[in-house]
């Protein structure tokens, strides 16, 4: 059976009445280039047009993955601003749509990319500003001119500690450039992750450091970028790399799926009472990771909640390896895939790539390859090591897992974020209190 | 299409606005598609739209100078998406270019230009600006004559071809007064041809609205929902 192809949703422009023959009245479309990435990526499309009513969860829940595209301005008025000279082709509905969209992306956990207009709604979503001119701002490169078919193309330099740089794996892209506007402030819990030369924000993404990386890390992967990956993607695997990423986190997502349980897309999960079998299925698979991976590995340990005695926990044993480089991935690659895992790209992290290995369709181990020295190898040691050494904290957190599982049976994601202030608190609490478990 | 350098796809927004009448959440699916038969596993109900001539060959037809928009890989979509439909039962309305796709889809055959028809009437033609409005008389108790509640109808046309021989399990149930079929049903399920536009007037025609209706009524109870 070929494996499962993922479903993007694409939101399309507003077309005037004069822009197609024979339509007087207008209609919906969307540029084939954008389409040509994502089928390039191995994904299945489907348009959505603005001015749907319904509840936008309810829409994008039939959806792997959400694609928002170039177009006219922002209404300023979303932003706190009254309409400049410059501004045109607004779309108050467009705006209204793609805005409860992405929300609504956000609480459920849907992979997103929004291009040029896209992120800039994006911004908006999330209450930052816009600059409403480029062309009126001195200090600026030429940025392109939207409409016209003409580009320019211009450098942008990628944060090293971004989902940016984790998803293209350059310092610096290539840009195909054509708009008017720019990102001024950013918009709450978003970081700019991509710069071009005269300092302007070409990319932003969710806030992702700090944060406890216990929701399935397809879940956060929402970034935008101000130029047009779709122009050069043909041509510039960095650039394709954009949507090969929202396809490949997609189609984690959808092959997660339940089918016919509403609101269980990619939701199932299953919580076990804490097994004392785990720490030695540990240790036997920790042995064979050692012998597959000699000197590539500086560290391997048991993390995550079977390896927290007395917890209830998703019966599958989370196994992080520490190197020292995570580039190139080939050789731990190659070696854990000759052991039996999967390999599944992580584009939301640099320090971090995954591995899965199933028994019977079941999974059963699972591999977090990490940066020796990194935030992520510290905070899944830290909160281990805490609950390990202060059972009064592991007691509360397994009462607290138990009454979430019977709250949210079919929504992991639910699941998760509930448990996100508990985790919040036991991480401050590890960097302040003694470690009594650190041998 | 201007304003865009590249190819692009859109559908015109008065069927968008009939789904969203009807109850309907109208997404658009587009060619190349490798595989069809998974795109259908999305969907409630199925609405094929207008457009183009089908590929001649598709129908044994011949070429003919008057042929116009033929998109091969749209035709493949919508022939296989129509012949999924039929298999999963999921209720299908097929307009205009629709009606043929589905006629051809079940081994039937086109028109290939109308005015080379005897006694047909005028039918408009495809790219111009001016739906000629004739009246179609449809078979009583039809699937077709239930979702508008009438046996006669008055539907905005423009179009040059139309079904000549009718494919395997499809009913003519509806004609215009030169006797040109203008609307097929399939056996069983709900799977209904018009030749006409009914999003040009159901904005205020309620009879040609009752199709969009009937689409989504319909689907809230296939198997994909």
């Amino acid at each position: 059976m070929s494996p499962y192809r993922p479903l993007i949703a694409v939101v399309a422009y507003h077309l005037a009445g004069d822009r197609v023959a024979r339509w007087p009245h207008g209609g919906y479309g969307v540029p084939a280039p954008y389409l040509d990435c994502l089928r390039r990526a191995g994904a299945r499309t489907a348009i959505a047009s603005p001015g749907e009513q319904g509840p936008a969860e309810e829409l994008l829940e039939a959806f792997d993955g959400l694609l928002l595209v170039g177009g006219g301005d922002v209404d300023p008025g979303r932003y706190g601003q009254q309409a400049g000279e410059h501004v045109y082709g607004v779309e108050p509905d467009r705006d209204a749509f793609e805005v409860d969209l992405l929300l609504a992306a956000e609480r459920i956990g849907t992979p997103t990319l929004c291009i040029c207009r896209g992120m800039q709604v994006m911004n908006v979503a999330f209450g930052g500003t816009l600059l409403q001119h480029l062309p009126a701002l001195p200090n600026l490169l030429e940025h392109g001119v939207p409409v016209a078919d003409t580009r320019s193309m211009h450098e942008v330099r990628t944060d090293p500690r971004s989902r940016l740089r984790a998803t293209t794996g350059a310092e610096s892209l290539s840009c195909s450039s054509h708009h008017h506007q720019g990102l001024e402030g950013i918009g709450s819990g978003l970081r700019a992750a991509g710069w071009s030369p005269d300092g302007l924000i070409e990319a932003i993404e969710l806030e992702h450091d700090g944060e406890p990386k216990d929701r399935p890390f397809e879940a956060g992967w929402m970034l935008g970028v101000q130029w047009h990956p779709e122009d050069t993607a043909a041509d510039d695997p960095a650039q394709q790399a954009l949507f090969d990423a929202l396809s490949h986190l997609a189609q984690l997502r959808g092959s997660r799926a339940v089918p016919g349980v509403q609101g269980g897309r990619s939701r199932a999960y299953g919580i076990v009472e804490y097994d004392p079998g785990w720490p030695g299925m540990f240790e036997e698979e920790a042995e064979r990771i050692r012998a597959a991976l000699g000197d590539i590995s500086v560290r391997i340990e048991h993390v995550g909640s079977t390896a927290v005695p007395g917890l209830p926990a998703k019966p599958i044993i989370d196994i992080q390896v520490s190197v020292e480089e995570m580039s190139p991935r080939d050789p731990f690659v190659t070696a854990l895939e000759a052991i039996g895992y999967t390999f599944v790209a992580d584009p939301t992290d640099p320090d971090h790539e995954y591995f899965k290995k199933e028994a019977k369709g079941v999974r059963t181990h699972q591999i977090h390859v990490c940066l020796a020295g990194s935030d992520w190898e510290r905070q899944h040691l830290a909160f281990r090591d805490h609950l390990r050494g202060y059972p009064e904290d592991a007691a509360r957190y397994a009462d607290l897992k138990q009454r979430l599982a019977a709250e949210h049976p079919n929504d992991i994601l639910g699941y998760i974020d509930a448990k996100g202030p508990f985790i919040r608190e036991i991480e401050a609490r590890a960097s302040e209190t003694p470690d009594r478990a650190r041998r | 299409m201007s304003g865009w350098a590249s190819r692009a796809f859109g559908v015109p927004s008065t069927y968008i606005a009939c789904m969203r009448r009807a109850g309907g959440l109208p997404i658009l699916l587009t060619s190349p598609e490798e595989d069809p038969y998974e795109s259908l596993s999305l969907l409630d109900g199925l609405l094929l739209m207008g457009g183009g001539d089908v590929e001649p060959s598709r129908y044994g037809g011949r070429e003919h100078g008057e042929l116009y928009g033929i998109e091969p890989d749209r035709d493949a979509l919508e022939i296989a998406l129509v012949r999924a439909a039929d298999r999963d039962a999921i209720p299908t309305l097929a307009i205009c270019r629709g009606i043929q796709v589905l006629n051809v889809a079940f081994g039937g055959s086109l028109h290939p230009h109308l005015p080379e028809v005897d006694r047909a009437a005028i039918h408009g033609e495809p790219l111009s600006d001016d739906p000629v409005l004739h009246d179609v008389k449809l078979a009583h108790g039809s699937r077709v004559a239930d979702a508008m509640h009438t046996d006669l109808v008055s539907g905005t046309s423009h179009h040059h071809q139309g079904v000549d021989r009718l494919g395997d399990g499809l009913v003519a149930t509806g004609w215009s007064e030169d006797g040109l079929i203008e609307a097929v049903e399939r056996e069983g399920g709900w799977i209904v041809g018009v030749q006409w536009h009914p999003e040009d007037t159901a904005d205020r025609d309620p009879a040609q609205q009752g199709l969009f209706d009937e689409l989504v009524r319909r689907s809230r109870a296939s198997p994909g929902s």
